[in-house]
């Protein structure tokens, strides 16, 4: 007979507005308007989205909603949440490249799938230029509420976190198909 | 030594349990993709099923499925449906089989037996709804409820998966041939579909 498993199931494909990420429920309550077309991060700024997950999971990819306007690089990455804003350090990141193709979600298979352990996390996008997600722009109170972050500039091995300025949350996620979905 | 400590909870029954219209089979992101309550018909192309993920979290006695149905357009008949479960490793589980509902019965509840009731164990699996004759003129367009409709982005967000079965007389697989979804399913809404373990 198997082993009986202690782990929580999880689903195959994750996304920023399922359970696992504080803000899915939150953005309910607050009647938010819904998930739009697009608005860039800007280049200045990296949103990060923090999640928990109850069990152990095998990335083997990530992607991103891409908005109406494909252009510049993109990164996506997932950060360990430290117990301070001083800065946390990357548990993988995709790798920056071009944005590719308009209104799809551009998936980006992990070269080594990386275990997550069960724990707390932030999903990080950014944008070079003026590229766009697909996602909605909170207001100061509603990010806080969040708990939504960002890192200045580009993704990078570690990161600096402070409160949201861009206000801006994505639809994003990752997946154990390397194919994304 | 006697049998391993088993960490399920006890098998429930008789609650709303599982499916897209709970948190566990994409309630939160079908509420903050598109605004507006379960009052929309939804519909995919003919033939088309799509097959959508949700875990269960401890052992679930499954014995029925319930959803409501959509509006009866002209010229109206019945429409030919099919609902079934499959495991994450894509192989069919039970199914209610193919079965019509009567124009007579637009925008009610439905619920039908699952052929066999299955216990799922805690995991991840997939819905699958399936509708078989929107093609044809003599049956009626709307077989679900749900939400406004959502676009091939968000449906793939959410995992979820399409496949060109066939019509009327095909029943979903007994392994499934996942494809991405394409505009024949991505533009449907995410239909008010509970799994039940009663009648």
């Amino acid at each position: 007979m198997d082993f009986p498993s202690n782990a929580a199931p999880m689903p195959v494909v994750v996304n920023s507005l399922s359970k696992y990420f504080h803000s899915a429920a939150t953005f309910n309550s607050f009647n938010v308007s819904t998930i739009g077309t697009g608005s860039s991060p800007g280049s200045t700024t990296s949103p990060m989205m923090p999640f928990t997950i109850p069990s152990p999971y095998l990335v083997k990819s990530l992607f991103i909603a891409n908005g109406i306007t494909a252009t510049g690089n993109t990164d996506i990455g997932i950060y360990q949440a430290g117990a301070t804003t001083a800065g946390c350090s990357a548990v993988v990141t995709a790798g920056s490249v071009a944005m590719s193709g308009a209104n799809v979600l551009q998936i980006r298979t992990l070269a080594t799938p990386v275990l997550l352990p069960p724990g707390s996390y932030y999903l990080a996008v950014y944008n070079s230029t003026s590229g766009t997600f697909n996602g909605v722009t909170l207001t100061a109170v509603q990010a806080s509420q969040c708990g939504l972050l960002e890192t200045p500039g580009a993704l990078s091995s570690t990161v600096s976190l402070q409160r949201s300025t861009g206000l801006h949350y994505y639809l994003a996620g990752f997946s154990r198909l390397a194919s994304g979905y | 030594m006697g049998a391993w400590p088993e960490n399920n909870a006890p098998v429930g029954n008789g609650v709303c349990i599982a499916g897209p219209s709970t948190i566990n089979g994409g309630l939160l992101e079908v509420a903050a993709f598109v605004s507006g309550s379960v009052a929309t018909n939804t519909n995919m192309t003919g033939g088309y099923a799509m097959y959508r993920q949700f875990i269960v979290e401890s052992d679930t006695y499954i014995s029925h499925v319930s959803w409501q149905l959509g509006t009866a357009s002209t010229p109206v008949t019945f429409n030919t449906l099919e609902i079934g479960i499959y495991s994450e490793d894509r192989i069919r589980l039970t199914t209610t089989g193919s079965f019509q509902t009567a124009a007579s019965t637009s925008q009610t509840a439905k619920t039908l037996a699952f052929s066999p009731a299955v216990t799922l164990r805690s995991g991840c699996y997939y819905l699958a709804y399936h509708n078989k004759d929107w093609s044809s003129t003599a049956q009626y367009a709307n077989p679900w409820f749900g939400s406004p409709a959502l676009t091939i982005n968000k449906h793939r967000a959410m995992g979820s998966f399409e496949e060109n079965v066939g019509n009327a007389s095909t029943l979903l697989p007994a392994t499934a041939t996942f494809a991405v979804v394409t505009a024949n399913t991505g533009t449907s809404g995410s239909p008010a579909i509970t799994l039940l373990g009663r009648a």
